[in-house]
């Protein structure tokens, strides 16, 4: 048996649990691979022109994955939290990818909805194994398996690797970072600045898209810090403390961890990420430029969509980092 | 306490009777224009919808003629509407206005209907309960003036008639202060609909319109849409009517599953697992079982960006052969050009009269 786990998406979030999960059930789990040309067009194809960028790119890797695949795996993420909900397209992925990718293999769409307890959640993963394996008490042992390396994903973040490094680590059975970077995996720092990058992971870590931002940013310096270093519980309470409630279910990636950063003060400078006709990432954008203003910390917003060009984006984040390295180097001179 | 609100279409025209019969001073903004949407485009996120950006500008408006007290379209659920709101009201304080908030969701009418006379009325709750039978009244004595509109305006042998009409009845309505003032209005208008002089085409053709609500009432933000199908020879209806909304037995027919929403449900499940947020849900619904009640073409409408209303139109497309009538896909922003709106409607009601013209002949 082979699931297919499309390279998109909440696979930066979720893939080693995913695959673990999947392996204690002797499923072997494929990934499509990195985004490339061939992807991005067919996944544009399958959708309108308005849909966002990501979701296009689950799309292309979908039909990837399509032909080498019995099942693929897409899960339905309703809410990991109380008063939250997730974005539209993502409550109704497994149901667009069935409708816009009929070539596709049965879609495995189980339902995760924290909200519903560890009763719903168990339900849930039953649901799933059950495809696999008619033996309850194996299922849940693949869960606790599970669960398990999730746990070790979460605390590599927390010290400082970027999702891609701490899942290679997690695929080689890895236990521990091979060096221990002074200030982050994401390495940098030599300006002695640093800059909070928010933004959803997928558009983080998607190098094609971002032409590969997030390598960038080191070479030119930079101490990088992303959501990964805040705890969740700081990054709700940092919203609820600005904003007054939580509303998304991915919203601590950017509203979350830039008013974390700023109430600590440990950014120079936030690059905030958005796809091109992400509903909420724009109305996020709007907060998280106001909530800068507040602590007068600069802020770059970058669209990123399938035409985004490599010279504009390098540019636009250069001349972000020039200003930053003006405005620390004159400190106390304000620069709006 | 000076009331306002938001412009939803028509609402306007029994808000302002409502929120006087509770006691409250209200003041309509101006009806949402150019100046409206010039004022959201300045201040709101470039990457948020339209709807989201007319409202901002009714709001301003509103606040400009000496409102202090806002009732902001909003909720959980309600699209990020109800996110943008927090950000609207900054933004309005950061403009200098001071004014008291009370958020609407229309996905939770009945309950935030309560809520929202309670923080406006001074009066005792018996004479707010007088207020809420008049306004309900009102709501669906506009639902049928404006039915009627629809089924006249594309038989009327004089363009123009019925919507003299039409503004007419509006205005009477707006004037209302007891419900019967509003029977009279009923009595005396609607039949008027039935005295325009009409005739009757023998290719009269029904289109329903699906979508996000705000696109479809908001005649300024669709180009007047209906008025152009009136004049292509088109009967139009849409896939919901506000006083429907406000139906007393609604909880109990939702439980017994036979609420439209629910019967919307059921037939959109095959699609769509469940509720995404905003009125995705009802709209890949009604269009199966709106496709599937004699009409001859549907059309859906929805602000370009709306993400619930993208969602539904992939699905929709992707399942276009399941679709026994053709279905036109609109998207409405802040550049949308009247003339290029009319040339897609006269293209898609040819489509539909040769359509008509070839199964007549099968």
């Amino acid at each position: 048996m082979r699931v297919g786990i499309p390279r998109a998406l909440l696979y930066y979030h979720f893939y080693p649990m995913w695959r673990a999960f999947f392996e204690a059930l002797d499923v072997e789990c494929v990934v499509s691979p990195p985004t490339n040309k061939k992807i991005l067009a067919n996944g544009v194809q399958r959708v309108t022109g308005e849909t966002c960028l990501p979701i296009k790119l689950y799309c292309g890797h979908v039909v990837e994955l399509a032909d080498d695949v019995d099942y693929v795996f897409a899960p339905l993420v309703r809410t990991l939290g109380s008063n939250e909900e997730n974005c539209p397209r993502l409550l109704a992925l497994p149901d667009l990818v069935c409708a816009v990718i009929p070539q596709a293999p049965p879609v495995l769409a189980p339902e995760i909805d924290l909200e519903k307890g560890p009763r719903g959640f168990a339900a849930a993963v039953l649901g799933l194994g059950i495809t696999f394996s008619r033996n309850p008490l194996r299922i849940k042992r693949a869960a606790d398996c599970a669960v398990d390396v999730y746990r070790r994903y979460q605390s590599l973040l927390s010290e400082g690797a970027t999702m891609p490094a701490a899942i290679a680590l997690l695929e080689q059975n890895g236990r521990e970072l091979p060096v221990r970077p002074e200030s982050g995996e994401h390495g940098g720092g030599r300006n002695g600045f640093t800059i909070g990058v928010l933004g959803h992971a997928y558009n983080l870590y998607d190098t094609y898209v971002n032409h590969n931002l997030m390598r960038r940013l080191p070479s030119l310096g930079v101490n990088v810090l992303t959501a990964d270093g805040v705890p969740a519980q700081a990054a709700r309470q940092s919203t609820e403390q600005h904003l007054g409630d939580t509303y998304w279910t991915f919203e601590y990636e950017l509203v979350g961890a830039g008013a974390y950063y700023l109430e600590r003060r440990k950014v120079d400078g936030l690059i905030a990420i958005a796809a091109f006709a992400c509903g909420p990432d724009a109305v996020m954008l709007d907060a998280l430029r106001r909530l800068a203003q507040r602590y007068h910390v600069p802020l770059l917003g970058l669209i990123t969509d399938e035409h985004t060009g490599e010279a504009g984006l390098v540019t636009r984040v250069e001349a972000f980092v020039d200003m930053l390295e003006r405005k620390t180097a004159g400190r106390g001179v304000y620069m709006a | 306490m000076k009331v306002s609100f938001a412009h939803l279409g028509n609402v306007y025209t029994y808000l302002e009777p409502y929120m006087l019969s509770l006691g409250a001073d209200v003041i309509v903004p101006p009806l949402t224009s150019k100046r409206t949407l010039d004022i959201g485009v300045r201040y709101c996120p470039e990457m948020i919808c339209a709807p989201c950006k007319l409202i901002f500008g009714n709001y301003v408006e509103a606040l400009e003629r000496g409102a202090d007290t806002l009732v902001m379209l909003g909720g959980w659920g309600f699209c990020r509407l109800g996110y943008a709101i927090r950000g609207q009201q900054e933004k309005l304080r950061e403009l200098g206005f001071q004014f008291e908030a009370v958020t609407f969701n229309l996905l939770d009418a009945q309950a935030d209907l309560v809520r929202v006379t309670q923080f406006v009325t001074k009066k005792s709750v018996l004479r707010a309960l007088g207020a809420v039978r008049l306004l309900i009244d009102a709501m669906r004595s506009v639902d049928s003036i404006e039915r009627k509109a629809l089924a006249t305006r594309p038989r009327e042998r004089h363009k123009g008639d019925t919507d003299r009409v039409l503004e007419e009845a509006l205005l009477r309505v707006r004037e209302c202060r007891t419900n019967e003032d509003l029977q009279r209005i009923r009595e005396t208008f609607l039949p008027r609909f039935d005295l325009v002089p009409q005739d009757e085409p023998e290719d009269i053709l029904r289109v329903a319109l699906v979508g996000d609500p705000f696109t479809i009432l908001d005649t300024f933000f669709n180009m007047d849409i209906e008025r152009k199908l009136g004049a292509l020879g088109v009967e139009a209806n849409r896939w919901f009517w506000l006083g429907d909304a406000v139906d007393l037995t609604f909880p109990v027919k939702h439980w017994l599953g036979l609420s439209t929403a629910s019967v919307a449900h059921r037939a959109a499940s095959r699609y769509l697992r469940g509720d995404i947020g905003g009125f995705a849900y009802s709209t890949v619904g009604q269009t199966v079982l709106l496709s599937q009640t004699g009409y001859d073409g549907l059309i859906h409408m929805a602000a370009f960006n709306c993400t619930p209303e993208s969602v539904a139109e992939n699905i929709l497309l992707a399942h276009e052969a399941h679709s026994p009538v053709p279905i036109l896909y609109l998207s409405f922003d802040e550049h949308t050009s009247s003339t290029g709106l009319f040339t897609r409607l006269e293209a898609f009601t040819d489509l539909l009269r040769r359509r008509r013209r070839i199964k007549g002949r099968q």
